[in-house]
């Protein structure tokens, strides 16, 4: 009985201990004597002396991620658009802004905060560059950039190795995993003939009378996620952003309509732009199932963006594509607690 | 010394104080001692130890030097080109992308940021190339009956200009946000993103355009005559005014190809320096404009990296500093200096 005990209980260790390891190499973090090694997200390994003190980080969601994770004190310069983010600490948007992905960065004034690290994005602008030029400074670049909800969570463990807060990242991206698992789990049990069809635009983007339709983006898929059918999936699937015409939509004839906006301001517009024959002659306008939502972070309400807020606007959006099937989902109470977790630096 | 060769040959020497000057400016602060310690390090290849941070050799030699090197070489093409189409266009208001050069080179670049992303190179090659199949567009159309007309390769530069914007807001209509903002900051203009590989690539083919066009800069003043009177005093009007056109182009395509389009520099400086100088004489109008051209973009984006932590894009800097100084040198001269 004693050895069977003994056994066991190393059996019990052995089995933690791999699959510790494994997480750690899954996340594509180590942390031996040597210091950090992190695998990013274009691939790449990274080698950092130690975790990072000083930090320049050039997109918004990064840099909530990080603010989210307790790190805002190591962040010493941004990126041009953070300072528009109202997740964002005062603190944090008062650093020294060195640029952006798009119009480039000012390389000399990264090297001027001296930091030990940048994390950006990659794969678009002049990330490639930007990267190339850093590196050749001396300075540790992390790239990283979201497709989906699992490329979220995932960021936030890296971001979280790398500024020394995996054990705050890790708690945050099991929480968002569990609340985006249990969702699509309950979204797939619901029957095909139950499903609206929905279409998800902006009327804003051109100001040219053509609407913007999320087809094959994240949002286009969190209406397919959450138990709707994306109209635009049908002819445009493997497209990205579809700019189409009314004539279009009239042949959708949606069963709901999500609008899509970064203000209250332009949601406004938008929805007040609808008010036409040509837009009430859509059942969704007829019957009210138009819905604004706001993306990005220019407003408190925002919830939609590449960041842990990213699953209130999955539940947000459920309640308004499935109510019978979500009912039981209060999305305002999850964002209360995840706000109360990890964003308190806002009440300061 | 008469005072216009003292002038002369004044404007000639600027770009050697602009340069180190240039590389005195930055974010970050390194007094001037230490920079001119840092160059005489790596140009004398003294092996001693430096007294000063190892980063800055990397800010001065690595980031600082090869921009600087890319505003003079870049400012020259835009300035040379300009001088020498207004000469052989005998137009005072055609600048370096009246051949559909920049309309051709952005469509290539708009087609590697769109659907080449992450293939190095490809939006500078795709930029050069197009902007070389712009020139040629336009001088294949231009040209009947084995003659190039100046008319009709203005009227062939609009046209295909038109049509090559056309093609370039298609993409733009068609691409996604984040390549469409790509898309719409490199057309702004930039040299943030520099280094020695770009420098290299591009610096040998302006510097042969620029020899062409200096040793054709006598055929220039002939062929700013006319093609009749050009013809008569002996010159091979088609295939002179081809060569200074492939220069051009050759100079123009490889910066934009690297930097973007930067406007009005091709412009401003060639008529600054007529009117400076009272004369339109190309055989000092192209050197002096080269020379002025490189001081001016050095100017610009010394201005552009250190007004601001973050990048200024430097077309916005040389068009808000270029159109008040050239609406000022025409008040002052009234464009005598062209007639």
């Amino acid at each position: 009985m004693k050895n069977s005990t003994k056994a066991l209980s190393l059996a019990v260790i052995a089995i933690i201990a791999v699959s510790s390891v494994g997480i750690l190499l899954a996340g594509g973090y180590l942390n031996g004597g040597s210091g950090v090694k992190i695998v990013d997200m274009s691939g790449r390994a990274v080698q950092l002396n130690s975790t990072a003190n000083r930090v320049v980080i050039l997109e918004s969601y990064w840099t909530e991620i990080a603010c989210a994770l307790g790190a805002q004190d190591k962040i010493v310069g941004i990126g041009t658009y953070v300072t528009s983010s109202v997740f964002i600490p005062d603190s944090v948007k008062n650093k020294t802004v060195v640029g952006n992905v798009f119009s480039g960065v000012n390389i000399e004034t990264v090297l001027s905060l001296k930091p030990d690290l940048v994390i950006m994005d990659y794969g678009y602008g002049k990330a490639e560059d930007i990267v190339r030029s850093l590196e050749g400074a001396g300075v540790p670049v992390i790239t990283l950039f979201a497709k989906n909800f699992a490329d979220i969570s995932n960021a936030t463990i890296i971001i979280g190795q790398a500024l020394g807060k995996a054990e705050r990242a890790q708690s945050l991206a099991s929480y968002i995993n569990g609340l985006h698992s249990q969702l699509i789990s309950n979204a797939s049990r619901i029957p095909s003939q139950e499903r609206p069809r929905v279409l998800i635009c902006n009327l804003d983007v051109w100001k040219d009378g053509l609407i913007y339709t999320y087809s094959n983006t994240s949002w286009g898929n969190v209406v397919v996620d959450v138990g709707g059918i994306n109209v635009a999936h049908g002819g445009f699937g493997d497209k990205s952003w579809v700019k189409v015409n009314m004539e279009q939509v009239l042949l959708w004839d949606p069963d709901i309509i999500v609008i899509v906006g970064r203000t209250q301001s332009v949601l406004s517009s938008q929805i007040s732009s609808m008010n036409d024959t040509n837009w009430l002659s859509l059942r969704a306008v007829r019957e009210g199932k138009v819905y604004p939502v706001l993306t990005g972070s220019y407003d408190l309400n925002s919830h939609l963006d590449w960041t842990p807020r990213m699953v209130v606007g999955e539940l947000q959006l459920a309640a308004l594509i499935q109510p019978d099937h979500f009912a039981s989902v209060n999305w305002a109470s999850v964002r209360d607690q995840l706000m109360g977790g990890y964003y308190g630096y806002l009440k300061s | 010394m008469s005072k216009k060769k003292l002038l002369v040959s004044a404007l000639l020497l600027l770009p050697l104080p602009v340069l180190v000057a240039s590389l005195f400016v930055g974010i970050y602060s390194i007094d001037p001692l230490t920079v001119l310690g840092i160059l005489a390090k790596r140009l004398f290849g003294s092996s001693s130890t430096a007294p000063w941070p190892e980063v800055y050799e990397t800010i001065v030699f690595n980031i600082r030097m090869p921009r600087v090197l890319l505003a003079l070489v870049g400012g020259l093409a835009l300035s040379v080109s300009g001088a020498s189409l207004q000469g052989i266009f005998r137009n005072p208001l055609v600048d370096t992308y009246i051949l559909g050069v920049s309309a051709g080179a952005g469509l290539g670049a708009a087609l590697g940021i769109a659907y080449f992303p992450g293939v190095p190179g490809s939006v500078q090659a795709l930029s050069f190339a197009m902007g070389f199949a712009a020139f040629f567009t336009t001088y294949t159309v231009a040209k009947s009956k084995g003659e190039t007309p100046v008319i009709s390769l203005v009227l062939a530069g609009v046209i295909v200009t038109a049509l090559f914007s056309a093609l370039l807001s298609i993409i733009k209509f068609f691409t996604e946000s984040e390549k469409l903002a790509g898309v719409v900051y490199w057309m702004m203009g930039s040299l943030a993103v520099t280094g020695w590989g770009p420098l290299s690539q591009i610096a040998p083919l302006i510097l042969a355009g620029f020899v062409v066009v200096f040793l054709m800069r006598w055929r220039i003043n002939v062929l700013s005559m006319g093609d009749e009177e050009a013809r008569a005093l002996g010159v091979n009007v088609e295939r002179d005014r081809f060569v200074v056109l492939l220069a051009s182009t050759l100079m123009v395509s490889a910066f934009v190809s690297v930097a973007g389009i930067i406007g009005w520099i091709g412009l401003v400086v060639p008529h600054t320096v007529r009117m400076l100088l009272g004369t339109p004489d190309n055989r000092v109008v192209v050197p002096v404009s080269a020379s002025l051209g490189a001081v001016f973009l050095m100017v610009a984006d010394d201005l552009a990296r250190s007004v601001a932590s973050f990048e200024l894009p430097v077309g916005v800097i040389t068009t808000l500093v270029g159109a008040p100084f050239f609406l000022y040198l025409l008040k002052l001269r009234g464009g005598s200096a062209w007639k």
